[in-house]
């Protein structure tokens, strides 16, 4: 029976995971609190702004099979905010650069996650450097998706 | 290799996929047409997702893990675009043919006229098409905050 459950375990899907920033793990590094504005979807955004240091960095937990994802995260864009790396138990699956213009429900996307074994993964977002026109690592989250393509 | 009863037990009740809540622009692909976000105090979650580009056949394309079963569809609409279009919900080759168009306008809310069944646990496309079909409508305009499936058998 070991075997079998072994082999079924591949069958094990996650639908489209959505994960809003605020229910997260462990905060790894720096201060991450709600501020609202009614510019945002949700009203407001899940934000380091009172660290904006370089490595803040949110967990989150989730279970993923065997597969390649992708990631999209809503956010906000401005001329201080960081890179934000994308980490799977530690391991980088991509990076998004935040800075841009001032805007408000930006879409980013990750492609090619790949997930070699299944089970209970960190998710880590975690401020990985700044672009050199960059002032600051700033961070507004709104949410994150993981979906499967393959 | 005889399958056990639990075993079958796992294969049937436990690949379900709780509720799957899908964001508008968690989307795996656009096929046609530009999409974006617009706020507005008046909708719920502060706004949703529109095809700005207003035109016959605009359509976004999402990718969604659904285990062999019984499933709802249901869309939450910005209630107060009244221009909307009816949409179109095309579904991969696998599901195709099971729901019919929405006629969305003035709905917060629209849930699928009958199951969906699934005969396959995989990875399947789920695409929302502007599609008029309404006499007297002209335009093509999608808005919506949310897409929402739910297993109701195994």
């Amino acid at each position: 029976m070991q075997s079998n459950m072994g082999k079924y375990t591949k069958m094990v899907g996650e639908g489209h995971i959505t994960i809003l920033p605020w229910h997260y793990y462990a905060i790894i590094q720096g201060t991450w609190s709600f501020a609202w504005s009614s510019v945002y979807h949700w009203y407001g955004v899940f934000q380091n702004g009172s660290t904006h240091a370089n490595g803040d960095q949110l967990d989150y937990k989730v279970y993923l099979d065997i597969g390649t994802y992708t990631l999209v995260e809503m956010g906000a864009t401005s001329t201080g905010f960081g890179i934000m790396d994308y980490l799977i138990d530690g391991v980088s699956g991509g990076t998004a650069d935040w800075y841009d213009s001032s805007a408000y429900n930006v879409r980013k996307a990750v492609t090619g996650i790949v997930i070699a074994t299944a089970g209970v993964k960190t998710l880590s977002l975690k401020i990985n450097g700044k672009n050199v026109s960059s002032s600051d690592y700033y961070h507004y989250a709104q949410s994150i998706s993981l979906f499967r393509t393959a | 290799m005889v399958q056990s009863s639990l075993t079958k037990e796992l294969i049937h009740k436990d690949t379900g996929d709780g509720l799957i809540i899908i964001l508008p622009w968690a989307y795996h692909s656009i096929t046609q047409g530009t999409f974006a976000y617009s706020a507005s105090t008046a909708e719920y979650f502060n706004g949703g997702y529109y095809n700005s580009t207003n035109a016959e056949g605009d359509q976004i394309d999402y990718k969604v893990w659904l285990s062999k079963g019984v499933w709802q569809l249901s869309l939450g609409f910005c209630n107060s675009y009244v221009y909307s279009a009816m949409y179109l919900i095309l579904l991969d080759s696998v599901l195709q043919g099971q729901i019919d168009p929405y006629d969305c306008r003035g709905m917060y809310w629209g849930g699928m006229n009958g199951p969906l069944y699934v005969p396959s646990t995989g990875i399947h496309t789920l695409s929302l098409k502007a599609w008029r079909g309404i006499a007297g409508n002209d335009y093509r305009y999608m808005y919506f905050n949310s897409i929402v499936l739910d297993r109701r058998e195994a």
